[in-house]
């Protein structure tokens, strides 16, 4: 067995007996993400359960009392909806609407007089329309959209029959004038802006997400897998034994690699968990489900070539890389395993601060320079290569990935430089007060 | 160098980057098979001679050979013939006493069989029996300490550099301490080279001695010759003799 098995699985063995790093590193993360996902779906479902409740049923007041609000009531059924039918002669107040809301449905429809007659006369009638807010949710909001669509609908459907009636074709009743989007984008035309802006979007979103989550994963162990041998008072004698040094740095940044892929992995496991069981089931039963994005679907590689997302690839490789190596010399500099998890909010903020300044970043309006600039700084430009390579910039795309190749190389071998010198043992990081080596005999 | 000297110390010179001086100006030469012994208080600079020796510092100037092998221009086949025991060491305390041993050993064997066989010889030299299978954070100073020093006995390295080997340690572990270390002598040839303040310990363990003081030093020989030579009675007389101080 090498030296580098040999080393490697002491460190598994190590880590996984180490409860500070079982429980907060793994335990407790998952404890909380389940308990919060586990909250979040109970809330979104009992929302969404309501929501449809409250979207499938509606209250209707008459002040018309003639046919086309008959028709109204007609349709509203005819599409599944749940009417409750009162007549009246005047008017409700503010607070018989209320009342009338908080025992039924919380969407409520006022016919008003000469509804009818109106529409009959072909002169726009109007139907007021009031919804309930408890919580002022964007499900809530929701209900206020089916409420205004509801009628619009209805209003669609009276234009499309008296077109109809009047001998319009259907297709040219429902549509005179159609729009066919197309977006050109560095020398290539698509057929959906939407699904275009929304995939860069959440391309750009995702890159750095996973970065920063990655950096947040492993953070934790890779600032301490140094100052963890000095705590345990083994620094000294791993530097004195017969095992290559960079194969230490090695091992520690594989484990760290390790770490964070498998707690990625485990989140992963959880939030899709969660999206296939707790919501999506919740969704199935509501009216409102139909409402869903659609689009034509764009093959990612339309947008970037196979090499230009090869180098993307490399790029977030070696921007995690890059991290993880400078956490691991602040770990090596760090006196102890406090000295060495205060200083790591030193490397880990600024990640999350480059990661999200992409998404206010307009390349097209930088002056060239800016825009290389900006290429250059790791993190950053690992969130702006997507953007790069989809607007045809492939050298601004190619920059970003070399220089955090480059930046991985540099701390790759800063690291190994240091660690194979005396300055990993005689230079330090610390909270403490600075003592003297020689405190009796020792002269400056 | 002669064949018959395992570590030859010429010169070395360390001063550390905050200025301080470390070893002025150290030479010493230890032959193969003796226990050498580097006294002094603390703060002479006996600790920045060791982890010279064991690759850990680099001397200013100077230089410094274990058998053969330059410190600064091969320390990779340095460490492989040498053992270092710092003085304030641990062991990885999420590991059980016997792995820690077969961690070690593997790192120092060719193959698993030698491993085993040189494991089995820590676990012996510790004398922990049955606590070897329980984790070291649940050890005494003293069993950890006995640990320590048959990690580095077991693989049989060409030389034992022990740094304060039985400080801090009770009677009773330090008696041990210093058997395994004769033993390592008389059994396996072991050169080794320790450093201690406790000058009455040095005088029954080592074959020869160098007192060192502030950085330099001042006395060097077999202690009994080294108290003859002086007329006193023990080391202790003789370093304050010789540095005029009372320590």
């Amino acid at each position: 067995m090498n030296a580098f098995t040999v080393f490697l699985l002491k460190e598994l063995k190590s880590i996984a007996r180490d409860p500070k790093i079982i429980i907060g590193m793994i335990i407790a993360p998952i404890i909380l993400v389940a308990a919060l996902y586990g909250f979040m779906g109970s809330a979104m479902k009992q929302q969404i359960e309501e929501a449809a409740r409250a979207s499938g049923s509606v209250t209707l007041i008459d002040l018309d009392h003639g046919n086309w609000t008959q028709s109204l009531v007609k349709y509203l059924e005819a599409i599944g909806l749940n009417v409750t039918y009162s007549q009246k002669d005047a008017a409700p107040s503010i607070s018989e609407i209320t009342e009338l809301m908080e025992e039924g449905a919380k969407i409520l429809y006022v016919v008003p007089g000469g509804f009818s007659r109106n529409l009959t006369e072909m002169t726009t009638g109007a139907v007021e329309c009031y919804v309930l807010m408890k919580s002022l949710s964007f499900i809530e909001m929701g209900v206020v959209s089916a409420a205004e669509s509801y009628i619009k609908s209805f209003s669609e459907s009276i234009s499309k029959s008296i077109l109809i009636n009047m001998g319009v074709p259907e297709s040219f009743a429902k549509y005179p004038v159609l729009s066919s989007s197309r977006v050109v984008l560095a020398g290539k035309v698509f057929g959906s802006p939407q699904t275009l802006v929304n995939l860069v979007l959440s391309l750009s979103l995702v890159m750095p997400l996973l970065v920063v989550m990655f950096i947040a994963f492993v953070s934790q162990y890779a600032v301490m897998a140094m100052a963890v041998e000095k705590e345990e008072k083994m620094f000294e004698t791993l530097l004195s034994l017969p095992i290559n040094r960079t194969t230490i740095i090695a091992v520690k940044l594989l484990v760290s690699i390790i770490i964070g892929l498998a707690t990625m992995g485990v989140y992963a496991g959880i939030f899709m968990w969660f999206f296939s069981n707790a919501v999506s089931s919740s969704f199935e039963g509501s009216p409102q489900g139909q409402a869903g994005i659609s689009g034509e679907s764009i093959n990612l590689f339309e947008l970037v070539k196979p090499e230009s997302m090869t180098l993307i690839l490399i790029g977030l490789a070696s921007v995690a890389i890059f991290m993880l190596s400078l956490l691991m010399l602040v770990s090596l500099f760090a006196e102890d395993v406090r000295t060495a998890q205060t200083f790591t909010g030193i490397v880990t903020f600024p990640v999350a601060f480059a990661a999200y300044a992409a998404m206010f970043i307009d390349i097209a309006v930088l002056p060239p320079s800016a825009t290389i600039a900006i290429s250059m700084i790791p993190v950053l430009n690992t969130a702006m290569s997507i953007k790069f390579s989809v607007v045809g910039d492939a050298s601004l795309a190619a920059l970003a990935s070399l220089s955090n190749l480059a930046y991985a190389i540099v701390t790759v071998v800063a690291l190994r430089s240091i660690v194979r010198s005396e300055r990993v043992f005689v230079a330090k990081l610390s909270l403490k007060p600075p003592r003297r080596l020689f405190k009796k005999y020792g002269s400056a | 160098m002669s064949l018959s000297n395992a570590i030859v110390v010429e010169d070395v010179v360390k001063v550390y980057p905050n200025g301080v001086r470390g070893v002025g100006g150290v030479s010493f030469t230890v032959r193969r098979g003796e226990i050498y012994g580097l006294i002094g208080p603390n703060g002479a600079g006996k600790t920045t001679v060791l982890r010279i020796l064991a690759t850990i510092l680099q001397p200013t100037s100077g230089s410094a050979r274990v058998f053969e092998y330059d410190v600064v221009k091969r320390p990779e086949e340095v460490r492989k013939i040498i053992s270092y025991l710092p003085e304030e060491a641990g062991a990885y305390k999420y590991l059980s006493g016997e792995e820690y041993l077969e961690f070690i050993a593997k790192l120092y064997s060719s193959s698993e069989s030698e491993a085993r066989e040189t494991r089995e010889l820590g676990a012996e030299i510790s004398g922990l029996g049955d606590r070897l299978r329980d984790k070291v954070r649940t050890y005494s100073k003293g069993m950890l300490r006995r640990l320590l020093v048959a990690r580095a006995i077991m693989v049989k390295p060409k030389v034992a550099i022990l740094d304060e080997p039985t400080s801090g340690l009770d009677v009773v572990n330090a008696v041990i301490v210093r058997d395994i270390i004769k033993r390592a002598v008389r059994e396996w040839g072991i050169t080794v080279l320790l450093s201690s303040h406790n000058m009455l310990e040095v005088e029954y363990l080592c074959d020869r001695i160098a007192m060192i003081h502030r950085g330099k030093i001042i006395a060097e020989g077999a202690p009994k010759e080294l108290l003859e030579d002086h007329g006193v009675d023990n080391l202790e007389e003789l370093f304050v003799r010789l540095t005029g101080e009372r320590t």
